[in-house]
């Protein structure tokens, strides 16, 4: 719907008709309140009108300022913008209504002083729509128009009269070139609008008075607000002001960081979502002049997402920290020269340095110099600096270290070499002070050792009282039957005295032959000599026992030695007769020609009595579960190169498919209380393997019985693995 | 006649040696020496025998087995332990059945004479069902709050040996049980104690937590209340009598020996009358009310209706289970010091007096009192004492009511 010059024209004389008096005032009111509000009208530069919209306003509250009200409103929805009246006129707004009346059709020209910060360049064309307005205003107030700008009005008027009469070519020369002019304009706006919206970061262009004029899409991804949403809000409403800040302060402190920081770098504030949210942004906004006006852009970067991984960075550091510091192994970083990097405080704890005094120190000449026994380490045989050679791991190795005031523990360690690319430029080393577990482990051997003994020792006891007993009980005899043989030694004496001397008395062998028969002397001449064999029987028992003993209890230490193994099993054997003698017989089948091995006597007897009192038990068990009246335990020994092999041999119950993989597990046991540790065979298999670099297996059948298979090396240093022995369990 | 004694252990040189050791004996008693339990067993049912020793471990049939077996089967039987095995569950197992228990190597009079004392003890008690009866015992009932009260004691998480002995001293059952623990060499090597609180306190807590867990060494009296009753009053007319016992004893020796022994035979004095009561509750009840209606001792109406009085049956169990000598010859004569051959003051002279005095001080004893033996008093130059005891023991109040 156009809206013609010549119509507005008539408008305006229409409306020019009147006095301008307060009462044409009213009349105009009344008139005006006649009327309906059908569209409001704003007119482009050429005087078309761009669009049109109903008049949102109801009849009852068509005041001249909600009507402003309302058309602004509207205008803003749609993106509409007001024109501004030339720099003469002041920055006054010009619209136009059309109204519905009783008298017809009316535009209705309004004009406003723009509270709200409308702009778009003042142009002649506008000419019209600005008389309109002006004319508009006026009528709104109720006042006579001002002499001057109707003056103005008047003029312009005429000379547009004037102008479009005698100068229509030049007129749409002029207007074809700007009409050029701001096509090209516009293109560029639009190349312009096109890289802002499209740039990456939230751009975001504001007036002076705060309100939003552009506005990209990744703001709008940042702010929640489509682009076409933002403009005309408020700055403000995007990012609050703190409480009790001025717009200035605002502004320039605020936003544009004047106070806190360099402004093209950007500054952080709290930004505000669609919904409400607060978050994180960084801001950095700039002023340019444009027209004499200000405009302000603002670059937008929601770093909600960085700051949060700077916290996680910040949270992961002092975790790390925390696991480093409150580890209880030690944990030392060195570079790609064995240069101590970092030291956790359980490693400076441990070393009795200050994880600060480590750090820049020689590894290897700081804590590593000497070996176990002392000696020096030289460097190159450093496991830690081989390591950092090959750049390989080491997953568990054990080393002493030294301490600052010079003593060592023993160590576990494992080695973790740093990469970067195909460099090795350091590593960590984890280590543990294992001297305490190396303590309890030796304690466990021992108590193990100790228990044994005391189990053997009530058995060794009852071996060693039932000869003392029967020793006693015959010695006591024959201490009685010597007096008796005495008494009549003493009576044969006196008949051999009376024999010399040819005259023996009757009544003497009549004494003599009633202590015969008193004294048994039959009995005695019989028993004498069977209670002076079983004495000395028994005696010999004791003194093998003993014997025994102390060959079982074999001090030892940590040296090997060679050892006759048959000899040492035949030793356990005797020690631990109590044990098996009620429920087994036991068999021993050696090679007399068995090498002696180097081992160490008193771990080879422990392991042979664990063997032969666990035998024992299975046939005890078999017994109690009538399987049989008696077993036997057989113990073989073999040469097989240079290798021995130790058999023993039981007809128990043999071991429960279930039980059978965890047998040599340590703290795995099926003894029931009072039976033992159950840490035999555990032992039995750390002693064999550890110790002697031997093999331990069993073959079992349920029912029939187990034999434990012990094999080790003749000499340490024909001990290289074994081809053809698994060390696992084998089912016959 | 002779006394048949079986020996049983699975080493023939230990039999041997034992025949020949023995053989001196051979004019009293029968000896026959057997491989093994079952044997044993097997021999027993032609030749039965007066004592069994044997071997606790041996293949097959253990010894605590074969005592179990002949306790059954011949209770009558004393049973004996020679062994050189102090395993303590073992050991623990065989507390029932078993009277003694010797540790080998024994030496041959220790072995002779315990084995002779069993022999001569069985001639003190004619009864056969008697001897039967007291044979059987394996333990005596105790006074319920006394085991209570040691069982809390034991199973508290800071038990102490302290409290637990002097709980145990003041039972006659336990006492009784630690003494032969103790005296017989069951926990170690056997000693002559008459304390009941030092046995407690040599068995150690360990061992003590083993006795309170085997349900068939320490228990509670379970009775009918009348029975409860009769038992009630005997605890306090025992412990009375100890006290007083222990007084007499003091005013007459400074041996600790006899003083002790004298308390013990105080305590233990009437240990007969709980195995009567034990063994038939009612009967004894009846026991109890013949006496006061036919105003007798109550030891003649035990002999009328059970054959046995409790002193004869009391020093009978006393002497099974090792108690020292004269404990067990003042309880078997304090009703009848006369027939006693000592002619000193003893822990007999003590408790003979004691339970006079304490019967005395209370008018509630059925049937008619005992009183003191003036001519045994003269016997042993002691009747001028008597008044002064009295005053003693007047001046300690007697707790109880005499049965």
């Amino acid at each position: 719907m156009g809206l013609p010059l010549n119509s507005i024209s008539a408008l305006l004389r229409a409306i020019d008709g009147t006095d301008g008096s307060a009462s044409d005032s009213n009349l105009l009111e009344e008139r005006l309140a006649t009327w309906k509000p059908l569209q409001l009208v704003v007119a482009d530069t050429h005087g078309g009108a761009i669009s049109a919209i109903p008049a949102v306003a109801p009849r009852d509250v068509l005041s001249s300022e909600s009507l402003i009200a309302q058309s602004i409103k509207a205008m803003k929805k749609e993106r509409w913008c007001a024109w501004q009246v030339g720099k003469s006129a002041g920055r006054i707004c010009a619209l136009a209504v059309r109204l519905s009346g009783p008298a017809g059709d009316m535009i209705l020209g309004g004009l406003l002083e723009p509270g709200e910060g409308f702009s778009l360049p003042t142009s002649e064309e506008s000419t019209a729509l600005t008389l309109c307005g002006a004319m508009a205003w006026t009528v709104q107030h109720g006042q006579a128009m001002d002499a001057e700008l109707r003056t103005r009005v008047r003029h312009l008027s005429d000379e547009h009269e004037t102008l479009r009469m005698s100068h229509t070519e030049a007129i749409t020369a002029a207007i074809e070139e700007r009409e050029q002019r701001i096509r090209d304009q516009e293109e560029h706006m639009a190349r312009l609008q096109a890289v802002m919206m499209m740039a990456a970061e939230g751009i975001v262009t504001f007036n002076e008075s705060g309100l939003i004029q552009s506005f990209n899409e990744a703001a709008g991804y940042t702010f929640n607000y489509s682009p076409e949403e933002a403009v005309g809000h408020y700055i403000t409403d995007l990012i609050p002001p703190p409480p009790g800040l001025e717009w200035d302060e605002y502004l320039g402190d605020y936003l544009m960081g004047r106070k806190t920081a360099v402004a093209s770098r950007g500054h952080e504030v709290l930004g505000r979502r669609k919904d409400g949210n607060d978050f994180f942004l960084e801001v950095a906004v700039s002023r340019v002049s444009i027209a004499e006006r200000d405009v302000y852009t603002g670059i937008l970067r929601d770093i909600t997402e960085r700051k949060r991984a700077d916290r996680e960075l910040k949270r992961l550091h002092l975790q790390n920290e925390m696991i480093l510091n409150s580890a209880g192994e030690g944990i030392l970083g060195v570079d790609h020269q064995g240069h101590v990097i970092f030291a956790n405080p359980a490693a400076a704890r441990a070393l009795g340095w200050t994880a600060n005094e480590l750090v820049g120190r020689s590894l290897h000449q700081t804590i590593h110099y000497a070996r176990k026994d002392g000696r020096p380490y030289p460097e190159a045989e450093c496991p830690v600096c081989r390591t950092l050679d090959k750049g390989a791991t080491v997953p568990h190795a054990e080393e002493v270290f030294c301490r600052r005031d010079g003593t060592s523990f023993p160590v576990e360690f494992v080695r973790t070499p740093i990469h970067e690319g195909d460099e090795t430029i350091g590593a960590v080393i984890t280590f543990r002070d294992v001297s305490e577990r190396r303590m309890l482990e030796a304690q466990l051997r021992q108590a193990q050792k100790l228990e044994s003994i005391g189990q053997l020792a009530a058995g060794i006891a009852h071996e060693i009282n039932t000869p003392t007993q029967y020793i006693g009980d015959n010695t006591r005899f024959m201490k009685d039957a010597f007096e008796d043989v005495n008494s009549l030694l003493a009576a044969y004496a006196q008949l051999l005295d009376s024999a010399e001397k040819h005259e023996i008395d009757d009544s003497l062998v009549q004494e003599i032959r009633s202590l015969v028969e008193d004294a048994d002397v039959d009995y005695l001449m019989h028993e004498i000599p069977k209670a002076i064999q079983q004495s000395l029987e028994g005696l010999a028992r004791v003194a093998k026992i003993v014997h025994s003993m102390k060959e079982f209890s074999h001090p030892g230490g940590e040296e090997k030695q060679a050892v006759d193994l048959n000899q040492a099993i035949e030793s356990t054997a005797t020690v631990s007769r109590n044990e098996w003698k009620y429920v087994a017989d036991l068999e021993t089948d050696f090679d007399p020609d068995l090498p002696l091995v180097t081992c160490l006597p008193g771990d080879f007897n422990q392991v042979m009595l664990n063997l032969i009192v666990n035998a024992a038990h299975a046939i005890h068990d078999a017994v109690e579960a009538g399987l049989r009246e008696k077993g036997t335990i057989t113990v073989s020994t073999r040469r097989d190169g240079d290798w021995v092999e130790i058999r023993v041999h039981d007809t128990g119950t043999g071991i429960p498919e279930r039980i059978r993989p965890r047998l040599f597990d340590p703290f795995f046991t099926t003894k029931e209380v009072g039976r033992g540790t159950g840490q035999g065979l555990a032992i039995a298999h750390s002693v064999v393997t550890e110790k002697h670099n031997g093999t331990i297996s069993f073959e079992t059948t349920l029912g029939e019985g187990t034999t434990f298979a012990v094999r080790l090396p003749v000499s340490p240093s024909s001990s290289h693995p074994e081809p053809k022995h698994e060390e696992a369990s084998s089912v016959r | 006649m002779k006394k048949q004694v079986l020996f049983v252990d699975d080493e023939p040189k230990v039999l041997a040696g034992l025949r020949r050791m023995l053989r001196g004996l051979r004019h009293d008693w029968d000896m026959e020496f057997v491989e093994g339990g079952r044997p044993a067993l097997d021999h027993l049912v032609n030749s039965p025998c007066d004592v069994v020793v044997t071997d606790m471990r041996m293949p097959g049939m253990d010894g605590c087995q074969l005592l179990r077996e002949v306790m059954e089967r011949y209770p009558a039987t004393v049973r004996i332990i020679l062994s050189g095995q102090c395993d303590r569950q073992t050991v623990l197992k065989a507390v029932g059945p078993t009277h003694q228990f010797l540790t080998k190597p024994c030496d041959s009079d220790t072995l002779k004479s315990t084995v002779a004392r069993a022999c001569r003890l069985r001639d003190h008690l004619p009864d056969q069902r008697s001897k039967e009866l007291v044979s059987q015992v394996q333990s005596l009932p105790s006074d319920p709050s006394a085991h209570n009260r040691l069982v809390a004691e034991i199973r508290s998480s800071t038990p102490s040996l302290e409290r637990a002995t002097e709980i145990i001293a003041h039972d006659m059952a336990m006492s009784a049980k630690v003494l032969q623990l103790v005296n017989s060499g069951f926990f170690g090597t056997p000693q002559r104690v008459s304390d009941p609180a030092h046995a407690a306190t040599l068995l150690g807590l360990e061992s003590l937590r083993d006795l309170v867990a085997s349900p068939n060494v320490f228990f509670a009296l379970q009775g009918e209340p009348a029975q409860e009753h009769f038992f009630d009053a005997l605890v306090d007319h025992s412990l009375a009598v100890a006290n007083a016992a222990e007084k007499i004893a003091r005013a007459e020796t400074d041996d600790p020996t006899v003083i002790k022994d004298a308390r013990l035979s105080g305590l233990l004095h009437d240990i007969g009358a709980l195995v009567l009561s034990k063994d038939s509750p009612e009967l004894y009840l009846e026991t109890l009310a013949v006496a006061q209606q036919k105003q007798l001792l109550l030891r003649e109406a035990e002999q009328q209706i059970f054959h046995s009085a409790r002193d004869d049956i009391g020093a009978y169990l006393l002497g099974l289970w090792g108690l020292p000598d004269p404990v067990v010859k003042a309880i078997a004569f304090h009703m009848k010091p006369c027939e006693s051959v000592e002619d000193t003051f003893s822990p007999l002279t003590a408790i003979h007096v004691a339970n006079v005095f304490v019967e005395e001080a209370n008018l509630k004893t059925p049937g008619r009192a005992e009183t003191v033996d003036d001519n045994y008093l003269s016997r042993i130059g002691r009747a001028d004492r008597l008044e002064h005891w009295r005053e003693l023991c007047g001046a300690c109040s007697s707790r109880g009511v005499s049965p």
